[in-house]
């Protein structure tokens, strides 16, 4: 316990530094807080000054940066200037369509991709073994903006299946309690399978390795040799011991299902950590961009505390101290 | 393995009940596609043109500009006369235009939304011109306005009309200068125009609806307007094209081209208020004299970059006012391309390959100096980076040798407005008003808008008188003056304004839509399904 305590307490300030380096980074470049202001010809100096003092841009940076810290102190994460509220509730309302997304792409991606694993390695060697290895390392390696237009293209465009964009339908409101169900699983199938099927390729590879790792070693061959059967040897001996490694992979891949990505709400208009993301940087609304710098590195860390957790709860051979 | 099977089979099911469970709304609506979402319901603290080309559907004006970008007809104002010595117009507003909270619009309102318009603690974007131009706006009782000007001059009405009429009852409960750090009026606004704000979810959809105590009671005829928010182009398109969107703004020439014969589609031409330009930095030696601005315009084949790159979608420019606006001077020829006629200016000059390295040069100082400059323009526009790579090739065969540099948007206007650059190719849209003092006079090189440093006190003194005069076609005669000049000094190489080109589903019966430079969505109330 203390262990845990001490890691989240360290976790908090590493972020906590790195939003500061990110603070100071943004206020050395061009600090102008709406680029549309310059499109205006006719607008002078004054105005633009006025502008800038309405947000507070006008302050010494000293000044600015102890305003900040006020506003972590309190809890806000400081004020977002597009959205005019304070940015930990900017974040709250992405972070729910990101987790939309994210979760069934995590069930997805380790599910699928723990299954597809164990398959192969069972059929090691065999043609089925061999297509489907090389076919992963494709998705592995296919990018999701493309992933992403081709399945809108065969999904919705040919066959109408699935919506293309958005995470509900606009009459959302008018539908009873199971037709919104149906209605949000049909929205978040395309955006889940493309950010789910890079991970899901590399996670059945990697549960592949280890279980081939795990079939050689000599514990099976005794289990073999005293004649257990196929299904406890499966269970008992192989299965918990190939996939402790996989664990790993958790902590590493949670950031890519919590902490939004760019690429895949940008194509499939979701709402999310890294569509706020572009449009605080694109915008230069400054506090967005730090105050989710803080969150998305917050999760980093939390992932690597996660799967070490994890790890001493399904290894007893490893304790924390 | 069965049990493989079996989930195989149902996740399969799943799917595809998934796939075919839809429920249809009624097809009394359209929708519109957008890239980007609005960034406001309060009209002065928006920045984006999309969000203003909305609240112009839900909230109303005094009047409306016409399409010939200088007369107004009646809207919230039923008339309204002018004072013999014309610095003083008062409108009689009509007495039947209620807020969607029901509370009546009245000369109040009016009078309250100059008070924000002009607020140095609401630093409203265009207040400038109202500040400077109007004294003050008073209501003399519920439906009589008075607004009083500084001076006579010839925009009197464009300047009010700018100002936009919010509900006072509501805007007044948050003070001023707390209106940029509180979202109260990103909810659900009062209005009075013909449509009003269902809902605004954030980065996905706007929904406007009928407006049922509109004034006029024959609009709109389309009761409920979706606005669809998709980030990505790609995606926007494939909806459009497969019906799912009705209206898609700002299409790429070539995409236009591609998809002319889909029978579900069309696509909307129409001109625009705004140009493309080369603007050649003075301060650069280079390019301070006029000569080489000349055969630079001579050297750069247009022509053939409105034909490849955009399609045949544009015209070419001649002057910073558009040909479609009143006061273009339309014996304005362009430039022709003539290469021949570019060398001898340049050589006259005194731009020689001395060295026979290809690239030009001349002693500038005691120091041989090529002519080499480098041309930055923004990353988002696709065309012009296109454009930059037709220009670059086009020089080159006179011997001048030009860099492209691309810089993120406002990166890149920082560049220019701190004079950081040698050329740039970028655009502006033009204000109804006609002022080329923001661009061109000498008094802008500091701190405004005259990036080029571009000075000639005979274009000064001419432009000044010609802006406050108040019989547009004595101004007229002024402005062709104007552009002569300007014509022959090239601060800039006009290149082309563009046209617009946005698409739109034969659902909508075409006849009824009217889409101009003020507005894409211009009469949006009128549109009618087929």
């Amino acid at each position: 316990m203390g262990f845990i305590l001490k890691r989240l307490i360290n976790s908090i300030f590493l972020s906590f530094g790195i939003a500061i380096v990110v603070f100071l980074l943004l206020r050395i470049l061009p600090s102008v807080s709406f680029s549309d202001i310059y499109l205006n010809p006719r607008l002078s100096e004054e105005m633009i000054r006025r502008i800038k003092s309405a947000y507070g841009l006008d302050e010494p940076i000293s000044i600015q940066f102890l305003n900040w810290l006020k506003e972590i102190i309190t809890g806000n994460l400081g004020f977002s200037f597009i959205y005019r509220k304070p940015v930990i509730n900017c974040i709250m309302e992405s972070l729910s369509s990101t987790l939309t997304i994210g979760i069934p792409a995590l069930v997805f991606s380790f599910g699928v991709g723990i299954l597809i694993g164990i398959q192969s390695a069972r059929n090691r060697g065999k043609l089925i073994d061999r297509i489907t290895t090389s076919s992963l390392l494709v998705l592995y390696s296919i990018p999701s903006f493309w992933l992403g237009i081709i399945l809108i293209l065969l999904f919705s465009y040919t066959f109408r299946l699935f919506p293309p964009s958005g995470l509900h339908s606009f009459n959302f409101n008018e539908l009873n309690f199971f037709e919104k169900i149906f209605d949000l699983l049909r929205h978040i199938f395309l955006p889940a399978l493309t950010l789910g099927t890079p991970p899901m390729a590399a996670i059945a590879r990697f549960t592949r390795n280890t279980m081939l790792k795990v079939l050689s070693q000599t514990y099976i061959k005794t289990a073999i040799a005293k004649g257990l059967d196929q299904k406890t040897i499966f269970y008992r001996h192989i299965l918990p011991n190939a996939l402790l490694p996989v664990i790993t992979l958790f902590g590493l891949y949670l950031p890519i299902f919590f902490a939004g990505s760019i690429v895949i709400e940008e194509i499939f208009s979701i709402p999310g950590i890294g569509k706020s993301t572009v449009d605080s940087i694109l915008q230069r609304d400054y506090p967005l961009t730090v105050g989710i710098t803080l969150f998305v590195s917050f999760i980093v860390i939390l992932g690597n505390l996660i799967s070490d957790i994890l790890y001493s709860i399904f290894d007893p051979r490893i304790r924390l101290k | 393995m069965r049990i493989n099977h079996l989930l195989f089979f149902l996740s399969l099911i799943t799917l595809i009940t998934l796939a075919s469970c839809t429920k249809e709304i009624e097809k009394n609506y359209i929708i519109i596609g957008s890239t980007i979402d609005i960034d406001s319901f309060n009209p002065y603290l928006s920045t984006s043109l999309f969000t203003q080309d909305l609240l112009d559907r839900v909230y109303l004006r005094l009047a409306t500009e016409q399409e010939d970008y200088k007369t107004f007809t009646p809207l919230l104002a039923k008339r309204w006369e002018w004072s013999k010595d014309s610095t003083q117009i008062t409108f009689y507003l009509r007495n039947d235009v209620y807020w969607t909270d029901g509370v009546k619009t009245t000369a109040y309102d009016v009078e309250f939304s100059f008070k924000v318009a002009t607020s140095p603690e609401v630093a409203w974007l265009n207040a400038e011109d109202i500040i400077r131009n109007i004294e003050f706006v008073k209501a003399l009782n519920e439906t009589t306005l008075i607004v009083k000007y500084r001076y006579v001059y010839p925009y009197q009405l464009t300047d009010i009309n700018d100002v936009w009429i919010i509900p006072r009852h509501i805007y007044e409960k948050v003070p001023f200068s707390e209106w940029r750090r509180n979202g109260y009026f990103d909810e659900k606004p009062v209005t009075n125009g013909p449509y009003k704000v269902a809902r605004w979810e954030r980065g996905q959809v706007i929904e406007l609806i009928k407006n049922e105590n509109y004034f006029d009671k024959n609009y709109p005829k389309i009761p409920r307007i979706f606005v669809k928010i998709v980030p990505n182009e790609s995606n926007l398109l494939l909806q459009f094209l497969n019906g799912e969107i009705d209206v898609l703004p700002s299409i790429p020439p070539a995409v236009a081209e591609k998809y002319e014969n889909n029978p579900n589609v069309k696509f909307i031409k129409y001109p625009f208020l705004a140009y493309e330009y080369i603007g050649w930095n003075q301060r650069n030696q280079i390019f301070a004299d006029k000569r080489v601005r000349q055969a630079l315009s001579y050297g750069i084949n247009v022509d053939e970059i409105i034909k490849v790159i955009l399609r045949g979608n544009a015209v070419r420019a001649t002057s910073p006012f558009p040909s479609i606006f009143w006061a273009h001077n339309e014996k304005l020829k362009p430039y022709p391309y003539n290469p021949e006629k570019a060398k001898k200016l340049l050589s006259e000059a005194g731009w020689k390959d001395s060295d026979g390295d290809g690239i030009l040069d001349k002693i500038i100082n005691n120091k041989k100096v090529d002519f080499k400059f480098t041309l930055i323009t923004n990353a988002e526009n696709l065309t012009r980076k296109e454009v930059a790579t037709a220009i670059q090739n086009d020089l080159l065969k006179l011997g001048i040798k030009m860099e492209i540099q691309v810089f993120e948007f406002n990166t890149f206007m920082r560049h220019i407005l701190n004079r950081n650059f040698d050329a740039v190719l970028s655009g502006w849209r033009v204000a109804t008003k006609p002022d080329l003092a923001t661009l061109f006079h000498s008094e802008a090189i500091k701190t405004g808008h005259n990036i080029v440093s571009y000075s000639n006190p005979y274009f000064d003194k001419l432009n000044d008188s010609a802006a406050v005069l108040n019989n547009l076609s004595q101004a007229k005669i002024l402005w062709d003056k104007v552009q002569e000049i300007i014509y022959d000094d090239q601060p800039y190489t006009f290149l082309y304004e563009p046209v617009r080109i946005n698409g739109i589903s034969k659902r909508i019966d075409l006849k009824t839509v009217r889409m101009n430079s003020i507005s894409f969505l211009y009469n949006l109330h009128e549109w009618e399904l087929k």
